[in-house]
């Protein structure tokens, strides 16, 4: 973009800026500059004060170059000592959607795939796919597609090609942060000798999800479980960072879901094993709200809706509270009471509206969940859902409205806390948020979700670069893009992690994920809010090399 | 197959409570089990996952027996996962 501001000082601190050239001053006193921005965000930016006009480009930097330098992660800035050799010896496992084995950045010198392994879930199963399903790639047949003139087409697998919504497949882009090792662009990512195993994420259960899911990337619960354990499996005894960006909204956010549950069985079965998790994009929807039913007094917590696109909701409470749940529409129309232990269908057969649940014991927390689910089209105004304790007693509960990438409602009132994505809140994961690292001072990303868990536990544990970070664009060989989001911050440490676990390996050392999550939370360097601890939003603070020390405790 | 009924499914989304299901369905489940006890002989694992857990396909009128079965703690059915941008 080209800007007409009335301060540089101010152009520089807006988020989502990424500052370029001072042209100079214009004949009003006014500053020309140049910056960067995505494009949803140009309406925001807009808005400031500092603005005054605003227009179109500017060239692209080095691919992952401020990633590394607000890491602490070139070698000058490396604890003495240590040589992590770019997490040779260590596998990263990326589960997440198009890997573009054909860039440069996942290629060695010879041309040669640094992919031991592609499981395709989505794919028509093979004799020998992993239970059964989708199709695996090794590292053979990688390497013979390379040497054909369309590798994609040789292999029976690669990232979609770019269409209007996307530029650049989000799992190359992921991978490349993580263990790209520069290709041609000399620019690589956190751990570029790692090993590299990916896994297409793939859902068996689509159908149920609606027109919704068309053209979007959605893995399933299960499947991801297989997935790391496959990984896992792979990895045998060599240390293994698996790298995870998918989430939605609902959910218990205490670490109790199953998903989350079996995550932490895997991590905790042998050392040198953790999961990375982005902490979501939910910061600025007004995804959550949470309060205290006084006894006797109904509370009213109100749902705006964007375009009639319905929603859905859940509110988690205590199992031994019990609220009673009835649903007003705009026009006064209520659905309910529904009471405790009770559900409330609203329509016929197959033609249902409206579907409330006030369900007493979830069987792994033992706690208490109302859900809502209203149907697209309804109307288009608020809907109120009207809380009462039965009991007169008092009611603490959290909510969540679910994911909706198109019409995603919000309360009218939201809690910006507990923020974080359905399976980020387990107890052994490392869950990161993000922030800006082209800016001085490292501000967070306005998206980056928050914690803490609903069982209070703190996470997000740490912070790295996620915002406008140039990484690789699949299906150009050597090009790169430009992505924001938590799950662009995620990989950073994933491969820090690799850095940490080869670093460990020299030593002969092998590290329990307790002692890998201290390590990240303890080396820390606090956020731009000078906290010391933890904070919601930054965790411990941002994750740097430090953590590597070779004679750091493990 | 009422979803809605079975006390040891973990709390569902609303969405997918909405719907019943035919028993002949094929669905997707993680199961957790209580301590100390064998993984159930008449369903096919697909990854044991730890002592504990296991996933499995299987048809939807089969989660009435795991409902029943003393052994199983908790059981999850597959629920999408969108990617995190």
């Amino acid at each position: 973009m080209i800007a007409r501001v009335s301060s540089v000082e101010d152009w520089v601190d807006l988020e989502d800026v990424i500052p370029g050239a001072n042209l100079g001053r214009a004949h009003d006193k006014s500053w020309i500059v140049t910056g960067r921005l995505p494009i949803d965000r140009v309406e925001r930016v807009r808005k400031s004060k500092a603005i005054l006009s605003l227009k179109a480009s500017q060239p692209l930097r080095p691919a992952l170059s401020h990633t590394a330098p607000a890491m602490q992660l070139p070698p000058a800035d490396l604890p003495a000592e240590s040589e992590p050799e770019g997490g040779a010896g260590v596998i990263v496992g990326i589960v997440d959607f198009g890997c573009d084995f054909a860039h440069r950045n996942f290629r060695n010198k010879d041309g040669s795939t640094r992919l031991s392994a592609i499981w395709n879930q989505g794919a028509v199963a093979q004799v020998g796919s992993p239970f059964g399903y989708g199709r695996l790639f090794e590292r053979t047949s990688i390497d013979a597609a390379l040497s054909k003139a369309d590798p994609y087409t040789a292999l029976g697998y690669g990232p979609r090609p770019d269409s209007p919504g996307q530029s650049g497949s989000h799992g190359t882009h992921v991978m490349d942060i993580a263990a790209g090792n520069g290709g041609d662009s000399g620019q690589p990512g956190v751990a570029p000798g790692a090993e590299i195993i990916f896994v297409e994420a793939d859902s068996t259960d689509i159908a149920w999800d609606g027109p919704n899911v068309v053209n979007q990337s959605f893995g399933d619960s299960v499947q991801l479980l297989e997935a790391v354990y496959f990984i896992f499996e792979r990895a045998g005894d060599r240390p293994c960072v698996v790298n995870l960006s998918l989430g939605t909204n609902g959910g218990p956010h205490d670490g109790s879901s199953l998903v989350e549950q079996g995550l932490d069985a895997l991590i905790n079965a042998r050392p040198n094993r953790a999961v990375v998790i982005a902490a979501s994009n939910s910061q600025e929807d007004g995804i959550h709200t949470s309060g205290k039913v006084s006894g006797g007094a109904p509370l009213d917590v109100v749902i705006q809706q964007q375009n009639a696109g319905g929603g859905e909701l859940e509110f988690w409470y205590p199992g031994n509270r019990r609220l009673e749940v009835t649903l007003v529409a705009s026009d006064g129309t209520r659905f309910g009471p529904v009471a405790p232990g009770n559900t409330l269908p609203v329509g016929a057969g197959n033609q249902i509206f409206i579907f409330i649940s006030n369900r007493l014991d979830d069987p792994n927390n033992h706690d208490n969940v109302i859900a809502i689910w209203i149907a697209q089209g309804l109307s288009d105004g608020n809907w109120t859902v009207q809380l009462r304790s039965v009991d007169a007693e008092d009611v603490e509960f959290h909510g969540w409205i679910e994911r909706d990438d198109r019409t995603q409602a919000s309360f009218a009132v939201p809690v910006p806390t507990h923020t974080l994505g359905s399976i980020s809140t387990g107890r052994s994961s490392i869950v990161v948020s993000s922030y800006d690292a082209h800016k001085q001072k490292f501000p967070l990303s306005s998206f980056s979700s928050s914690g803490p868990t609903r069982d209070g536990r703190q996470k997000p544990e740490v912070s790295a670069p996620g915002h406008a970070v140039l990484a690789a664009r699949s299906r150009t060989v050597t090009g790169v893009v430009r992505k924001s989001g938590t799950s662009m911050a995620a990989p950073a440490v994933t491969g820090l992690v690799a850095l940490i676990y080869a670093q460990a390996a020299q030593s002969g050392n092998s590290i329990p994920v307790e002692g890998l999550r201290s390590r990240l939370m303890d080396t820390a360097v606090p956020g731009e809010a000078g906290n010391n601890g933890w904070h919601p939003r930054y965790g411990f603070g941002r994750a740097v090399g430090r953590a590597i020390s070779p004679v750091a405790d493990v | 197959m009422d979803l809605k009924s079975l006390r040891k499914m973990e709390s569902l989304p609303p969405s997918m409570q909405v719907h019943s299901r035919s028993d002949d369905e094929t669905v997707v489940v993680v199961v957790k089990m209580r301590e100390n006890v064998q993984f159930p002989s008449y369903v096919t694992l697909r990854a044991k996952i730890s002592d504990r857990m296991f996933s499995a396909q299987m048809r939807a009128g089969d989660l009435v027996r795991l409902e029943k079965d003393p052994a199983v703690e908790s059981m999850s059915l597959s629920r999408s996962l969108p990617v995190i941008e």
